[in-house]
């Protein structure tokens, strides 16, 4: 189901109908996560009912993990709560490795009949699958890193079935939860589980909710979706054949603003609708292409995929504990592996790869001497970071290296076009226009970080500016919108 | 004030911007309507603009139906224009049922290049469902609906210079074209009857239903040897149920026309508004 559906919304409003109906009672939030969960599985099952059985899969075994994990610490057997947390992380691995990259792993290896390899290939990729496995890891990892202290009463004078029961509806709430479920925001355990709790609708923070769900929307539905068909176009070698290198720059330009509103919309409108119900999730994007450094840059885009990369892949690895040249290798290897999540193919290794040595460079030069001395002007730096992006998108997008070769073969050889030809390309046009709402958001976002820094932020209510901005947005989503599109990071 | 009450009347103040913007566009499309002569370019997004936005209020004693070749050339009082881009003859149809009704003895210009196309199932399900949404991926919305295009289409009008002048021709100059001589095609087969039914069947209701009167035509492109085989099959159509053909895809009007891509008439000129009304003209001469 999509957040852009009308489907969505019909299942919205009777959700949180039920979900806010339920009186104060004892039971109240153990009814609001049923409620929820419910809802969440509707939501997943939308499409395919069958996709279900794997997140109960998923959820049953990392609850069941979890409970293992904490009685083996009370008990303080870290061996054992160990065993189980690599037990964990082994399930959500072989789940995913089996539904995203058996079909790689299997035609990357010679020697294989080719009915095996079709065979492997055919085994369809679970929508949300790289999402909700990540999540099952933070949660056990969290537990046994005894981040999560829901449970250490429960342990102590509840009975197994009950303890079970609970876990089970916690982290089914916590895998399941439609607002993240398929694309993110990814929560880490310990910032997630403070928060199950009864909620009541005198709490819920509207001016957050609406906020976001509106920003999200416009972003979703009026810039990426009227991009759209805009850039799909760049994944066609003949396209990219017989067109001029500045139209396809432009092209690309749509593409980097159109991914950016997709996904950045995508996790707004996630943000606003746990806000709906009483959660308050982490933003996943902060202006990323004001970003001065490709470094800064991860630390502005899915940012909670970066922040659980840090935390459950870098610092394991020795982060930059273990000497500069172990530094490199590791944060080389976590962009890598990161590339690789985003989807079963090479050409987003090569992606992963390439932005993990421009972050390995950025590294090397900021680690000596006059490197450290050095100080960029932003209006060198900002370009810089947004051109290595936007050039790297192209791995991202387009179907294969040799269109990736062929698309800079012409941008570097057939350059030029005519001046009327280029503005009277619609296309042109439609990057132009969409582009320019988010060119506008980046520079508000520039302004208020480097002339407001001083001055305090009101958060939490609108102002009359703000408003008449939301008023027009609203206005925008319900005429402006594009023809509907699945979210780009549905795939992964 | 508190913040919650803050807050809602911050929400009041946002609906109220945005119903002002509703009203601010309905302006516009007021404005635009009364000068839809000044919006006509050659980009598509304008195109369809102006024909959606007339698509309820089609008048005529003439009806060009067809695809997007045949929506470049634009509704005028006296003739209508039906184009359902990347759809057929049976797609119009479609969107005729819904949005208009012609009086008896209107004369229906059917274009050809398009006549055989879509005529699957998958097609007109799409088609029935269009009601000025995305058509098949194309970017053709209603004005009334969905003006996803408005922005770039003002946007675009105030920013483009004005159209340049047109090479002008006068329907009066033109000499009537004869009907296309077709007593040298084929009958079609059995098969073929049988593959055309809904096509027929289509024309038929037009001429029992709507007493209308039926004209085929075959509509100038630069493509070369577009349409060859449909227009084939048209003759062929056409000698079958009786019906005239016009053929407007010879040199003499190619070399008169301007052309946007290899396909498409350049909507922008005038001289293709001159065009359809003498295609209008020529079919209300031949049609039965």
């Amino acid at each position: 189901m999509l957040f852009n559906s009308w489907e969505f919304l019909i299942l919205l409003l009777i959700t949180l109908l039920c979900f806010y109906a339920i009186p104060r009672c004892a039971a109240q939030k153990c009814i609001q996560t049923t409620i929820f969960i419910t809802a969440s599985a509707v939501f997943y099952a939308w499409e395919d009912w069958r996709l279900l059985a794997l997140l109960v899969i998923s959820c049953g075994g990392n609850a069941a993990a979890t409970v293992h994990i904490l009685s083996k610490k009370i008990r303080g057997d870290e061996a054992g709560a160990h065993f189980w947390v690599k037990m964990a992380i082994i399930l959500n691995l072989a789940l995913l490795g089996l539904f995203k990259y058996a079909g790689l792993v299997v035609s990357s290896i010679p020697g294989i009949p080719q009915n095996w390899v079709d065979w492997v290939c055919s085994i369809p990729l679970p929508i949300g699958i790289s999402f909700y496995t990540f999540h099952g890891i933070s949660m056990v990892v969290d537990m046994s890193r005894g981040k999560v202290h829901a449970y250490d009463q429960m342990l102590q004078t509840e009975s197994k079935v009950k303890l079970y029961s609970t876990t089970m509806r916690d982290m089914g709430l916590y895998l399941l939860m439609f607002p993240q479920l398929i694309a993110g925001p990814i929560i880490k355990a310990h910032y997630f589980w403070p928060q199950i709790k009864a909620k009541l609708w005198n709490n819920i923070d509207w001016a957050r909710a609406l906020r976001y769900l509106i920003t999200g929307y416009f972003f979703k539905m009026v810039v990426a979706d009227n991009l759209s068909p805009v850039t799909e176009v760049l994944t066609s070698s003949e396209f990219i054949t017989r067109t001029d290198g500045a139209t396809l720059l432009m092209i690309l330009l749509g593409y980097s603003i159109q991914i950016f509103a997709d996904f950045g919309g995508y996790s707004m409108i996630a943000i606003g609708l746990a806000a709906l119900f009483g959660y308050r999730f982490p933003i996943n994007f902060n202006f990323p292409y004001i970003s001065t450094s490709l470094t800064q840059f991860w630390q502005r885009w899915n940012m909670t995929l970066s922040a659980w990369l840090r935390d459950y892949l870098y610092i394991p690895l020795g982060g930059n504990r273990k000497g500069a040249a172990r530094t490199y290798i590791n944060l080389f290897l976590v962009m890598f592996l990161g590339g690789l999540w985003h989807g079963a193919d090479w050409k987003f290794a090569l992606w992963g790869s390439m932005h993990g040595l421009v972050l390995a460079i950025e590294r090397f030069i900021g680690n000596t001497s006059w490197g450290k001395r050095l100080r960029i002007p932003q209006w060198i730096s900002i370009p810089y970071c947004f051109i290595i992006v936007c050039a790297l998108w192209t791995t991202f997008l387009m179907p294969n290296i040799d269109t990736v070769y062929l698309f800079f073969h012409q941008v570097c050889t057939h350059f030029s076009c005519s001046p009327a030809a280029f503005i009277m390309n619609p296309s042109i046009y439609s990057v132009c226009l969409y582009a320019s709402f988010i060119v506008i958001y980046h520079i508000w976002g520039w302004w208020r970080e480097n002339k407001q820094r001083h001055q305090p932020v009101h958060r939490g209510t609108l102002s009359f500016r703000g408003a008449c901005i939301y008023g027009f947005m609203l206005f925008m989503i319900l005429t402006n919108s594009g023809p509907q599109c699945g979210f780009v990071y549905f795939q992964f | 004030m508190s913040r919650k009450s803050r807050n809602l009347w911050l929400c009041i103040c946002a609906l109220a911007v945005c119903a002002a913007c509703f009203a601010v566009q309905g302006l516009t499309f007021h404005q635009l309507e009364s000068r839809k002569a000044r919006m006509v370019s050659p980009i598509f997004l304008d195109i369809t603009m102006i024909r959606l936005q007339n698509v309820h209020k089609l008048t005529g004693d003439a009806v060009i139906m067809g695809s997007s070749m045949t929506e470049r050339l634009f509704a005028s009082q006296k003739t209508a224009v039906i184009g359902v881009p990347s759809s057929s003859f049976l797609a119009g149809l479609q969107v005729m049922k819904g949005a208009v009704n012609f009086p008896p003895g209107t004369t229906y210009i059917v274009e050809i290049n398009n006549l055989f196309n879509g005529i699957y199932e998958p097609v007109l399900e799409e088609t029935s469902k269009w009601s000025f949404r995305t058509f098949r991926n194309s970017k053709h919305f209603s004005i009334a609906a969905k003006p996803s295009n408005l922005l770039l289409s003002i946007a675009y009008a105030i920013a483009k210079p004005q159209i340049s002048s047109d090479q002008s021709f006068d329907i009066s100059d033109e000499a009537i074209q004869q009907p296309q001589d077709i007593s040298a095609a084929l009958l079609p087969t059995e098969n073929e009857l049988k593959e055309w039914r809904d096509i027929i069947s289509g024309i038929e209701q037009i001429q029992q239903v709507n007493k209308g009167k039926i004209c085929f035509a075959c509509l100038p492109t630069l493509a070369p040897g577009d349409g060859l085989e449909a227009y084939n099959k048209a003759c062929k159509l056409a000698k079958h149920l009786n019906l005239p053909v016009l053929n407007y895809n010879t040199d003499y009007w190619r070399n008169k026309l301007e052309f946007t891509d290899q396909r498409h008439l350049n909507s922008a000129r005038s001289s293709t508004l001159r065009f359809r009304d003498i295609v209008a003209r020529d079919a209300r001469n031949c049609s039965k």
